[in-house]
């Protein structure tokens, strides 16, 4: 017991050095998943995991169609410790974070000005966007014939239909990475519709939390 | 992060109702008839489910799933569809194992009905000068493919599942077989009954 506080401890005072190498860990499984021969999981699983994690496809798949997304409570247990510990997914575990942060530091840490800041506007887009795809979905479920857009921006689809594709797909997720090296996590906060959908749900959880802790006088409001 | 003032949320709001009236403008008239993978839901349920990821391409070991072209229709777009010309599926169900978004399920091979061959004679080498090819018939996995008294061949429709093996490997130049693949007769997976038809 002792020693798993121990290590829990130095792992949370050296968090901004582990969070890089569990967002390498991350990567590396993706790309494993989608191109290893000789993958450890199930390939049909390791594909699929990264979907079934994605709280914002199976709720637009759900409001559109009236089907469970398959393996749905895992993004329903990801939701749930987002909601208590705040989104901790988009700078610990995605995928498309972790290759632009890599990138980021290999490339762009301290060299480069910062020249340019994207508007306020812009970088709150992806809540903006986040809505529109919930009514876009909603709207698919009362017309039969209405499509449902909300793979368009999802992290997850953007990467791995990109390295699988290739073609305009690949142009596209490499447009929005260059986008996120010179804009740092612009596509992230600007068009993600997931990260949209954790952050609040960590924004709900935290207000939660803050009206709980005003009334106790145990915590200060935020 | 910056707050932002009340314009700009109120600009916001009314162009983010404008895109979400969007998809109204971009209902399709007529559904398609393209050819899906084994055990696809029905159309109109698979354009909603199908998240576009390509893990069933990838998954594909005949190399049979290609990516809907726009210009086929914006509802269906980015969408798996078979074009036996290029690779005709082996049934082996794989993509509906990959399938994350549930639009593709596992489909027993017995059960696979993807669509139904047809043999133009105007094209094929035995109708119009009574060679020896046969090449469907050989690569038929299911006997669908019958001679008559002369030799000549056609297809029996409640035999054949559609898999495009015999328009792959026609030997008739060109980018239409004297065999094509339709999706008359196919079964697709419908959830709230729980059974291909």
């Amino acid at each position: 017991m002792g020693n798993i506080k121990f290590w829990g401890r130095r792992i949370w005072e050296k968090k901004g050095r582990f969070r890089w190498v569990v967002q390498l860990l991350m990567v590396i499984f993706l790309g494993a998943s989608l191109f290893g021969k000789n993958f450890p999981i199930p390939r049909k699983e390791s594909a699929a995991i990264f979907f079934r994690a994605d709280a914002f496809l199976g709720l637009s798949s759900y409001l559109a169609t009236g089907i469970n997304l398959p393996g749905w409570w895992l993004s329903l247990g990801l939701a749930i410790a987002i909601f208590l510990a705040g989104n901790f997914f988009c700078y610990w575990f995605c995928p498309f974070g972790g290759v632009v942060d890599i990138l980021w530091l290999v490339f762009r840490r301290g060299r480069w000005p910062v020249l340019w800041r994207l508007p306020a506007w812009f970088r709150h887009l992806r809540f903006g966007l986040f809505w529109v795809f919930i009514v876009a979905s909603l709207a698919a479920f009362w017309g039969e014939r209405i499509p449902n857009f909300a793979w368009v921006l999802d992290p997850f689809g953007l990467m791995v239909r990109g390295l699988i594709l290739k073609g305009k797909w690949l142009f596209f997720l490499g447009l929005m990475v260059i986008f996120s090296l010179i804009f740092f996590r612009g596509w992230c906060h600007s068009f993600c519709p997931l990260g949209a959908c954790y952050s609040l749900i960590g924004m709900a959880g935290k207000k939660m939390r803050n009206k709980k802790g005003r009334g106790s006088g145990k915590t200060q409001p935020a | 992060m910056e707050k932002l003032s009340r314009r700009e949320f109120l600009n916001q709001l009314v162009s983010m109702g404008l895109v979400a009236f969007f998809p109204f403008l971009l209902r399709e008239r007529q559904i398609s008839g393209l050819i899906r993978p084994p055990g696809s839901v029905f159309e109109s349920l698979f354009n909603k489910l199908c998240f576009r990821c390509g893990v069933c391409f990838k998954t594909c070991p005949a190399h049979c799933l290609w990516p809907v072209p726009l210009d086929l229709g914006l509802n269906s777009w980015g969408s798996p569809y078979i074009i036996p010309r290029k690779a005709g599926c082996l049934r082996c169900g794989a993509c509906g194992r990959a399938c994350p978004s549930a639009a593709i399920r596992p489909v027993p091979t017995e059960q696979v009905k993807m669509g139904t061959a047809k043999i133009n004679p105007a094209l094929c080498l035995v109708w119009q000068s009574g060679k020896e090819c046969l090449v469907c018939l050989e690569y038929c996995p299911v006997g669908a493919v019958i001679l008559d008294e002369k030799g000549r061949p056609s297809v029996e429709p409640s035999l054949c599942v559609g898999c495009g093996l015999c328009e792959e490997n026609c030997p008739v130049t060109g980018s239409v077989a004297a065999i094509t693949v339709s999706t008359k007769g196919e079964k697709r997976y419908y959830p709230k009954e729980n059974k291909y038809r």
